[in-house]
């Protein structure tokens, strides 16, 4: 089969100026076949259903509303190119419009209801990056991926901070180097949303837990991954095991969901013999408390909820000991919305999306913090910088919801961390803002966006 | 018809410790890849969204016998 | 009769909505040419359509119905295209509009008991947003969490739920439609667009709920709403033959039970299918053979004594209650649970098979006629073809708020579509005609609640709408849409404008009348 025919006149539609190709057929289409070998029966998988009940949890689904950008529009277009009727350089664009945030993975019947008595799920997350991998291989990709990934590697790290000051957020805490287990500290919470590590940091000397910093720390690598980057991926991971051997870690401690799922999914399958043990904080921290070797003992009186970072949540299944965390603060009113609910949701920094689709990042985050309004609370907290920082920026321009990572929570209330200016700011902005939205009174007429 | 094999599964079904999954043999034409890990995380994932369902459609599901006066009441 | 997409056209269209809401993407077009029903992949580059529009307003919908108006181009509507039929499956190419992006919520009126909507939002969706009002919109397809309502609107619906609370020709109160000619319509009971019960005028709205989308689009729907269920009562009963579930089913039925949502009868092969991975779940003894299941919804009290009432009949009937886990758990997997593809079956090995979902109309007294003779023909497809698997029977109950009437009469018949030829696709199309054919023997409906739009079964419409149903239905397609733009080659309706053809007249000029 071949490519099906332009309709007259499909250059009055412009392609997504984003994307690059030099335009060489020979190794698109050898791309193809290889994505075809791996992945051709799985989109068969998908397809033979097309129920499409991944549509309505996808996030970026939830902003264009366009079908294409659903785990069923990735899989039918892997399919439609196994069968020659699709190009590479067509099929490439759409493929950045994924968070990869794995609500479509889990909420697929296919995965739900029989994925374990096949032992075969539904895996849009592995597609999209392999999709992503094919244009790159086969030389076509994003104009902004590109430039983002040569800047993470100049750089070693996504923030294009000076690498000789990827931990000076640590000054002032006279942290060690190496040892049994690693703090692994992130770009975004290395260079910019400082507090999470310092708090960190604070909370597990408090607590008597032993751990060090790299020696060299880099990006973990997996936003170039996500992003179908390889070759850089493989590079920063080799110098991350490295680093951590040389060390004599046995255990790495992650702050940050997008680290802990590069390193719990995609380390072991590159290293044969990894064997690092990878723990996640708000897991090691809910044990603390539990403990009783952390006390948070000051109250924090001011409402809130908590979002799910789907790293967490959607792909690993951890959204307990984040919600432990925040009972055992006391003053928190703390309104949650359950985990369930929240597959369908998504702060939008993941995948790559805020440096392709800067647009629809924006617009998903706003989605986001839609669903928090009528919740009428002081704060969001979460559990992951990369969607902390996101929803702040979005935030700024709409109300000035604070938001705020729990880790931060909990030092502030083990009396680690200064409260009262925290405290004061989120009251200046109650008082500003007139608390947020209420529910709607019966007999009033409203008028609401569908959101997610 | 109803055919049972020798261990009283039907067929293409094996017990794996307990958790029942299809013979691999018959799934000639996919692999099987899922690790202990998402066949845990499924299981739990479809119990969850299922209590999700019920909460979504009705506040309470009622047990099929009338309720003692003091007996706890069952949350949706 | 229908014109191709020019240039000309895909100008008109970006002028209308924006170059960022025209698709000419190839694979925007190639998944856009199915729905859910079996699809012939073999053949999918000659189904796809020529471009895509994705509108967000009425104003916009109509600009495109005119502009395929005059320069002939068919329009196809598609909402969620989780259909089972093959309403929202182009036939002719040309512009497929998409309106998923006007799912706008309008207004919610907690006095009145209405929700006004953009009608492209998902009713599971939808009533998360009603859910703090303490209402519901009560439209539970097995698709509801992602069906749409205008699709619903486009198909004329089923619900699981029905029997309580009503279906979709029950729950949409008014509607805003566009014509194929670009007028825009207010249709619903009466003139009031909150008015449930009217005689003033005809009762034209039903003729807009399950039109297949061939009389035109609908932009705006107001809908009915409910209290939001205290309490939901699910049962599962097993019976050790299917004749005995049968019998259970009257009782059942006839319970004068308000809050009945349901009764689903399983038959014998049904429960063999699901014990393909049922054993993964909750192993059952040999012995069963057969399930009847019913809910039912509304106050607690009321559902209370409808569960000691229903709890009664199963024991009267000589049925084994499953007990709560599985009653609950398979009752709340509803949506999810019953079709999925790794559980189809070829020669012995398990194969990703897509499901074709027989939906035919059928009285009590015929059901244990339709269920032999389309097991036999699904078996012997089976036995000739490699490509079929027989996944069982459902029987439903059918109609508004009632639990007896007729039966929504399912077959599921698995379908390896990725090995589909020409030759296992006629084959397909002969399978599909034989099972329709046993329907109307059986004084039955083609189809209860997905539509008779296929290959194979569309070619008895005229039989099952005999003595001028047919005839009149080709009149009011050949009124509304002159041009034959709308979702054109639908239920043999060309026929509308053969004959006017044939009379000296074209399409524009329908009575023939000679110029």
């Amino acid at each position: 089969m071949t490519r099906i025919p332009d309709v007259e006149g499909s250059d009055l539609v412009p392609r997504d100026p984003d994307v690059l190709s030099i335009g060489d057929r020979d190794a698109a289409e050898a791309a193809v076949r290889e994505l075809a070998d791996g992945y051709e029966d799985r989109a068969w998988g998908c397809m033979s259903s097309r129920h499409k009940f991944c549509r309505e949890p996808c996030p970026v689904y939830q902003v264009t509303r366009n079908e294409q950008h659903t785990s069923y529009g990735f899989h039918a277009t892997v399919a439609a190119m196994s069968r020659g009727l699709v190009e590479l350089e067509d099929a490439y664009e759409q493929y950045a419009y994924c968070t990869q945030c794995g609500a479509c993975e889990l909420r697929c019947p296919n995965t739900l209801f029989t994925g374990d008595f096949y032992r075969n799920r539904t895996q849009l997350v592995q597609l999209v990056k392999a999709v992503r991998a094919a244009g790159v291989k086969a030389g076509i990709e994003r104009r902004s991926w590109k430039q983002w990934n040569d800047d993470t590697v100049a750089y070693r790290n996504e923030m294009q901070g000076d690498p000789a000051e990827v931990a000076n957020w640590a000054d002032d805490l006279d942290l060690p180097r190496g040892g049994d287990t690693i703090l692994f500290c992130d770009c975004m919470a290395a260079y910019r949303q400082t507090k999470v590590p310092q708090a960190v940091s604070l909370l597990l000397r408090e607590a008597g837990v032993q751990f060090g910093l790299m020696n060299d720390q880099w990006c973990c690598g997996g936003p170039a991954l996500e992003m179908g980057y390889v070759d850089i991926y493989e590079e920063f991971a080799r110098h991350n095991l490295e680093d951590w051997r040389k060390s004599g870690a046995r255990r790495v401690v992650t702050l940050d969901p997008h680290d802990y799922i590069t390193f719990v999914e995609e380390y072991p399958r590159l290293f044969a013999d990894f064997d690092i043990e990878v723990l996640h904080i708000t897991d090691l921290l809910a044990e603390q408390v539990e403990a009783g070797r952390l006390r948070p003992e000051r109250p924090l009186e001011v409402s809130l909820t908590y979002h799910d970072p789907c790293r967490l949540n959607k792909r690993r299944g951890i959204w307990e000991s984040p919600r432990k965390l925040l009972r055992a603060i006391p003053g928190l009113d703390f309104k949650d919305v359950d985990h369930v609910s929240q597959w369908a949701m998504c702060a939008g920094a993941g995948g790559g999306v805020p440096v392709a689709l800067p647009e629809v990042a924006e617009q998903v985050a706003r989605n986001r913090l839609e669903a928090v309004k009528p919740l009428g609370v002081d704060v969001l907290a979460s559990a992951c910088v990369w969607a902390e920082d996101h929803l702040e920026q979005v935030a700024r321009s709409d109300g000035a919801l604070p938001v705020v990572d729990i880790t931060v929570l909990l030092a502030m209330s083990a009396g680690l961390l200064d409260a009262e200016p925290w405290l004061a700011e989120v009251r200046r902005r109650r008082a500003a803002s007139g608390n947020g939205g209420s529910p709607l009174a019966h007999g009033e007429r409203v008028t609401e966006e569908a959101g997610p | 018809m109803n055919q049972r094999d020798e261990h009283g599964l039907p067929p293409g079904v094996i017990d794996n410790d307990g958790h029942y999954e299809v013979d691999p043999a018959i799934m000639t034409v996919y692999p099987q890849f899922a690790t202990d890990f998402e066949v845990d995380r499924i299981v739990k994932g479809r119990l969850e969204y299922l209590y999700w369902v019920q909460r979504h459609f009705a506040e309470r599901v009622l047990p099929p016998h009338a309720e003692e006066p003091d007996e706890p009441r069952r949350a949706g | 009769m229908s014109g191709t997409v020019t240039r000309e056209a895909v100008s008109e269209l970006v002028d209308v909505c924006g170059a960022q809401r025209v698709v000419v993407a190839p694979q925007g077009r190639l998944i856009r040419a199915m729905v859910p029903a079996p699809f012939p992949f073999h053949r999918w580059a000659d189904e796809a359509p020529d471009v895509v529009v994705l509108p967000e307003t009425t104003e916009e919908v109509v600009a495109i119905v005119k502009l395929a108006n005059r320069l002939r181009i068919p329009i196809v509507p598609r909402a969620g295209a989780t259909g089972l039929n093959d309403g929202a499956k182009p036939m002719r190419g040309g512009i497929v509009v998409d309106t998923k992006r006007m799912n706008k919520v309008l207004e919610i009126d907690t006095t009145d008991w209405t929700v006004t909507i953009q009608p492209s939002i998902n009713m599971l969706k939808l009533n998360e947003l009603l859910t703090p009002h303490g209402v519901w919109y009560p439209d539970d397809p097995a698709s509801y969490p992602v069906s749409i309502v205008s699709g619903r609107v486009g198909t004329g619906g089923w619900s699981l739920l029905g029997s309580r609370y009503g279906h979709v020709r029950d729950n949409v109160i008014s509607m805003e439609f566009v014509l194929p000619t670009g007028e825009v319509i207010e249709v619903g009971q009466g003139g009031g667009r909150k008015i449930r019960h009217s005689s003033t005028g005809y009762r034209l709205k039903d003729l807009f709920l399950g039109h297949q989308g061939t009389l035109g689009i609908v932009t705006e729907c107001t809908l009915e709403l409910y209290p939001r269920p205290e309490a939901e009562f699910p049962a599962f009963f097993g019976y050790e033959s299917f004749e005995d579930g049968y019998r259970a089913v009257q009782p059942f039925c006839r319970s004068n039970l308000a809050t009945l949502a349901g009764v689903i009868l399983f038959d014998e092969r049904k429960v063999e299918y699901l014990r393909r991975d049922d054993e993964a779940y909750i192993p059952e003894p040999e012995s069963l053979r057969s399930i009847v299941a019913v809910a039912a919804y509304g106050s607690e009290g009321e559902v209370a004594a409808a569960r000691d009432r229903l709890m009664q009949i199963g024991a009267d009937t000589g049925g084994r209650y499953l007990g709560e886990e599985l009653s609950e758990l398979d009752w709340a997997s509803r949506h999810d649970r019953y079709a999925t593809p790794l559980h189809g079956r070829s020669r012995g090995r398990a194969v990703h098979m897509s499901w074709h979902c027989e939906d035919a109309a059928i009285t009590y007294s015929q059901l244990p006629f339709v269920k032999r003779r389309w097991h036999e023909i699904a078996d012997r497809y089976i036995a000739e073809h490699d490509v079929f698997d027989n996944w069982g029977m459902f029987f439903y109950t059918n109609n508004a708020y009632k639990g007896w009437g007729d039966f929504l009469v399912e077959i599921d018949i698995g379908v390896w579509e990725q090995r589909f030829d020409e030759r296992s696709w006629q084959a397909w199309t002969e399978l599909k005609r034989e099972i329709a054919q046993v329907s109307l023997a059986a004084g039955g409906s083609i189809s209860a609640c997905h539509g008779a739009t296929r290959e194979g079964e569309v070619d008895l419409i005229p039989v099952e709408l005999k003595d001028g149903q047919f005839d009149l239905m080709l009149k009011l397609k050949r009124l509304l849409d002159p041009n034959n733009i709308m979702n054109p080659g639908k239920y043999l309706l060309d026929r509308a404008y053969e004959e006017a053809e044939r009379a000296g007249g074209a399409p524009g000029n329908p009575e023939g009348v000679p110029r």
